[in-house]
């Protein structure tokens, strides 16, 4: 995968983040990973990247201590440069509504923990490979 | 409120007397009408009695008529000798005879039988004879002798004697119309009388119906009233009740929620990094391989063997491995699980015209290879159709004889058979085995959650029947089961024939 796009992960348990971190590792992806606890310090990141877009990749958990996952997945949506990243939602709950309702604001992928770690790193490989391959136009 | 006593209270059971008072009011009425025109019809003959009695009057009128014809006819005769006059005489006698004999037939024997009668005739008689002689006399040219017949006397006096005898025959008559008269009228006015009272029997009979009609309607009007009170009554509570079990329905989907985040996130963690210590182990286990015993030849794809000691100690590490795994497996189940039936009691459910038939012959099918892997087989009986959520059926059967196929009696090849039948407005669905049966001790405790009983030798969390029996309840039926240990069960699942509205509104 294209070793420009940094992944940014928003969770606020460690343990799962550490194991995520872990195991895309195992799975090659050497990408820079950076880390948030909550939902505000994600955001403020990320807005103020907003430029990166291109070059970034979201893991979203929607279990946060301060705000909903979804409340996030329609900030970054409803932002015109933020909007490119593609979202991996990542969280606990398989409840139907939930996971419609995060498809409907464009979440690219949905993975329900306990993660199957082999899939889920090619998962990410996949979306870097489609990173690399396909033109994304400048944003002007 | 209790239905019965406020109907008794509106005195409904007061009624009863009133159609045999209306009957007897109508059996009168027949009896009335009937003698009404029996009286008319004798008055009838009555009058008919009265007409004839008019008419002989007249009858006797014509024989003084006739006789005084008879006389005009001979004085004539013998003043002018007219040939007209004598053939008027000639043509009057038969007529008076006639008459004579008209009002003979006519008037009652007792008058027939009387002097008066006799005296009368006699009278004619004489008369007739008078004039006979008169006529008699002129026709043989003694004119004189003829003319001192009629001076004398005896002829007018004849002649009034008659006229003074129908007279009395007259009044005699008369008397008698005037009695069948006042008898007519007395009848006539006894058949007005029987009319009036008729009339007033049929008023009396109209107004007692229309009290009757109009009590049974404020009786009709007051239990309406009253049920529709019970009913909003009943209404208010369901509503209250719905609302307080909407409210309890509500916390426990919450509680659902926070289990589904809150236990499965620490779940997660254990499961990840007991994978991340089994990795370690291994590669613990190779680096202590090559510190034990380095590579025979510098391949490192084979793999360093351990000192058994040690071997045994990477064994043990394994098996405490695989038993935290197996528990984390398990846990991980048991939330799914319980997350399945508190949404379940969330879903809006969608009665639809179910083929039970097909979709119990679907079910086996599906299932078909367990079935024959178990040596056993599934009959499905005819059953009827039901009105129902397709998927909460799907899944009450579906889990029904998946059991059945579990529990097999080793002894005997498994027989399943199916069965369902129409009670009323209820189905009643039967799944019968032939295997090992359920112990009366434990018949309540299958049931719930979590809960299994008899020899543990097959795989499953207890969690099949519990769910079984929310969903059958939730689809407004019950569950029961009759089972003899070592000889079989029977599964017995009543469902309306037609979904109904209160269990819709309980998930609303």
């Amino acid at each position: 995968m294209n070793n420009a796009v940094t992944i940014v992960m928003v969770e606020d348990d460690e343990g799962h983040a550490r194991l995520i971190e872990k195991n895309i590792l195992r799975a090659g992806v050497t990408n820079p990973v950076v880390h948030f606890f909550d939902g505000s310090s994600a955001m403020k990141y990320l807005e103020s990247n907003g430029n990166e877009a291109r070059r970034m990749l979201i893991l979203l958990d929607l279990n946060l201590p301060d705000m909903t996952g979804i409340d996030i997945l329609q900030r970054l949506k409803s932002n015109e440069t933020l909007k490119r990243a593609p979202v991996i939602v990542l969280t606990t709950t398989d409840d139907k509504r939930e996971i419609e309702r995060c498809y409907e604001l464009g979440c690219n992928v949905y993975i329900t923990k306990p993660v199957e770690y082999d899939q889920f790193a090619n998962a990410i490989r996949q979306l870097g490979l489609f990173f690399s391959v396909i033109q994304i136009p400048e944003s002007p | 409120m209790d239905l019965t006593a406020s109907f008794q209270r509106l005195g409904l059971m007061r009624l009863p007397q009133a159609p045999l008072f209306l009957v007897a009011a109508f059996a009168l009425l027949i009896i009335i009408i009937l003698s009404s025109l029996s009286l008319l019809e004798q008055n009838q003959s009555q009058r008919d009695r009265i007409v004839e009695a008019v008419e002989t009057q007249a009858k006797l009128d014509r024989i003084v008529a006739a006789l005084r014809r008879m006389e005009s006819a001979q004085r004539g005769y013998l003043i002018s000798g007219s040939q007209s006059s004598i053939a008027l005489y000639n043509e009057t006698s038969p007529v008076l005879a006639r008459n004579i004999a008209d009002v003979e037939r006519a008037l009652p024997q007792s008058t027939t039988r009387s002097k008066i009668w006799s005296d009368l005739q006699n009278a004619i008689k004489s008369k007739v004879a008078e004039m006979d002689e008169s006529i008699r006399l002129y026709n043989a040219g003694d004119v004189q002798a003829a003319y001192a017949v009629v001076r004398n006397e005896s002829g007018i006096r004849y002649m009034e004697e008659a006229r003074a005898l129908v007279d009395l025959l007259r009044k005699g008559e008369r008397s008698r119309l005037d009695e069948k008269y006042a008898e007519a009228r007395l009848q006539e006015r006894i058949i007005l009388g029987v009319n009036m009272a008729a009339v007033l029997l049929i008023i009396a009979a109209g107004v007692a119906s229309s009290a009757i009609v109009r009590r049974a309607n404020v009786t009709m009007a007051n239990a309406q009233t009253a049920l529709k009170n019970l009913n909003t009554e009943l209404e208010a509570s369901v509503s209250a009740r719905t609302a307080e079990l909407r409210v309890a329905n509500e916390e426990i989907q919450k509680f659902a929620y926070i289990v589904s985040h809150d236990l499965r996130s620490p779940l997660v963690n254990i499961m990840g990094f007991t994978s991340e210590l089994e990795t370690l182990k291994q590669t613990l286990v190779a680096r202590l391989a090559a510190l034990q015993a380095p590579p025979v030849n510098d391949n490192p794809s084979e793999p360093a063997l351990l000192s058994k000691e040690d071997q045994v100690i990477a064994d043990d590490f394994d098996e405490a491995l695989s038993f935290i795994k197996a528990s984390i497996v398990k846990m991980d189940r048991l939330i799914k699980a319980v997350l399945m039936i508190s949404r379940e009691g969330n879903r809006v459910l969608k009665p639809e015209d179910i083929d039970m038939n097909a979709l119990l012959d679907s079910l086996s099918q599906s299932i078909a290879h367990q079935t024959q892997k178990a040596g056993a087989e599934i009959k499905v009986d005819p059953v009827p159709m039901l009105t129902s959520d397709r998927l909460a059926v799907e899944q009450i059967f579906s889990n029904l004889l998946d059991n059945a196929v579990k529990y097999l009696s080793d002894g005997r090849p498994g027989l399943i058979r199916v069965t369902g039948r129409a009670e009323g407005n209820r189905l009643v669905f039967e799944v019968e085995d032939n295997g090992r049966g359920i112990e009366a001790k434990d018949q309540e405790r299958v049931f719930e959650l979590f809960r299994r009983a008899g020899a543990q030798d097959k795989p499953g969390e207890g969690m099949g029947l519990a769910h079984v029996r929310a969903l059958v309840r939730r689809l407004g039926g019950v569950i029961s089961i009759k089972s003899t240990s070592g000889e079989g069960s029977t599964f017995t699942v009543t469902l309306p024939r037609t979904l109904g509205h209160a269990s819709k509104r309980m998930s609303a």
